[in-house]
Parts: C-alpha cells; structure tokens; sequence
C-alpha cells in the first residue's frame, strides 16, 4: 500500500511528462500503446491505469499539446491516435529541463546526507 | 504552462457550449484498451485489468466540459454543511461581509453626496466658496459681492459659521 502511494505521487507530477515522452519517442499511439510502452520502459514498475491516463489525455489535448485522431491500427482496430503538437514539443522540452533540474538538487541533497 | 491551462478551461466552455466528443466516442477508446490489455494479460499469464469503464467514464465527463450544475449544487450543499459545522468561523465570515458591505455602502452615500450629485442651485460651475476662521466683517462681505460681481447667482451668507456663497 506504502508503494502504491509513493507510485501515486510521483505520477501526479510526471504524467504529463511521460505521455509527451512516450508519443516524442513512437509518434502517434493511441491510448493503451502509451501505456504499455511506459509500464515496458519502466520494466513493469509503472502500470497507468486508465482512470489515469486518459483524463490525463483529454487534459493535455485541451491544453493544446497533444492532439487526437481516429484511425486504424495494425490489426484493423478502430482506435485514437494521439500525436504531439508544436506546443507540446516545446512543453516537453521545457518539462525534461525543469526535471533535470530537479533531479540534480535531489541528487546534490542526498550527496550532501550521505 | 499558465497559457495551455487558459486554453484547457476556454475549450471546455466551448466544449460545454458546443459539444463536444460524445459519450459513445469516450467509450469506444475506452473499449478498446480494456479489449488489449484482457488480450495482453491472456498472454503473459498476469492478472487482468479490472474494467472500469463507467468510473473513468464518470471522470472524463468531469474533465470534458465546465462542472455541471448538479456539481455547484453539491458544492453549495457541502459549503453549507461545513459552515454549519463551525458556527463561530461562520459567523466571522458574516460579519467580515456585512462590516464590508456596510463600509462600502457608507462610503459610497458620502461621494454621492459630495462628487456625484449636482448641488441645489443653478450655474453650478459659478458657484464660489469664500473660507475664513472668523465671522465675516459687513465691509468684507460687501467687497467679495462687489468682486464677484453685483447680483451672479443666488447669495446664501450663513451668519456665525464662517463661509458663505455667491
């Protein structure tokens, strides 16, 4: 339960961050692709569950960052595309920045406990 | 961030107003990841996803347009509740309102009496006020009426205050 609500925290921050990662990374993906990708990546460390990610989704599409398409998949599957837009290319860029940052404080912080 | 976030609430006003992905398109996506996700945990033997259709649902319509009313109305009922709850923070909070009103409305009747009114006589904008501490002298008196001109306007001279009018 501890675990499950560390996992919690660190997503409310990230999501947005590792949605416009994974679609920088495949292109256009529709929803379940992202997921899996990200629990993949993670080595199943991190499983977004769709009460998750798909608010996250429409979130980021009203925001302007990520727009989404009906298409086609592999298997002949109706199913919604998402792909990034100018904006969301910059936003990702200015999130990893602000992430680097973050993780070398972290990293100086707990340098400096040891 | 703060420009993608105005852009986020003016399309859900526009959604709200307009319309915008219907129910059925939400569950359609939604279908289809509970149909490859069941087919992928068939495959690796792991434990298969929970189909949550109707909450993620219930928390996309959230996220789709403006907070309906039924959501105001709950809120407005919580509000109630609350303040209920503690009586001595909400009688602060009306009484923190009602000293701002009240000054508000007080302050406002003293400018609309002094700036905004027109005063009582005509050719306003004629009108001079002569000031001083002591009572006015006859000869004083008589030399501002002849200064200002003999018989502009309608004269008011307030005997034992010290000012008066041409």
């Amino acid at each position: 339960m501890a675990n499950e609500d560390a996992r919690t925290t660190v997503l409310q921050g990230t999501l947005d961050l590792m949605i416009l990662q994974t679609l920088q990374a495949l292109g256009p993906q529709h929803g379940y692709a992202i997921a899996a990708r990200i629990e993949q990546v993670s080595n199943g460390g991190l499983r977004l569950n769709m009460g998750t990610l798909y608010p996250g989704l429409m979130r980021l599409e009203q925001r302007g960052l990520v727009k989404g398409q009906w298409g086609v998949t592999e298997s002949n599957r109706r199913a919604r595309f998402y792909s990034l837009t100018a904006a969301g290319r910059r936003q990702l860029a200015t999130e990893i920045a602000g992430w680097d940052r973050m993780v070398a404080i972290i990293r100086a912080l707990a340098g400096e406990q040891a | 961030m703060a420009g993608a976030t105005w852009r986020e609430w003016l399309t859900r006003l526009r959604s709200t107003m307009l319309g915008s992905r219907s129910d059925e398109d939400l569950r359609e996506e939604l279908s289809l990841h509970v149909e490859l996700a069941t087919a992928d945990s068939a495959r690796t033997g792991s434990r298969a996803p929970m189909d949550r259709i109707p909450q993620v649902m219930e928390v996309l319509r959230d996220q789709r347009g403006l907070p309906s009313v039924a959501g105001v109305i709950r809120d407005l009922g919580y509000a109630w509740r609350a303040l209920r709850r503690r009586p001595m923070y909400a009688l602060l909070s009306v009484l923190t309102l009602a000293l701002g009103v009240g000054s508000t409305t007080a302050v406002y009747g003293v400018v609309r009496n002094v700036l905004f009114d027109p005063l009582p006589f005509r050719n306003e904008d004629d009108v001079g006020v002569f000031w001083k501490k002591t009572d006015w002298t006859h000869e004083e008196y008589l030399y501002i009426r002849g200064y200002a001109g003999q018989g502009v306007g309608r004269e008011r001279f307030t005997t034992g205050s010290s000012f008066f009018t041409l």
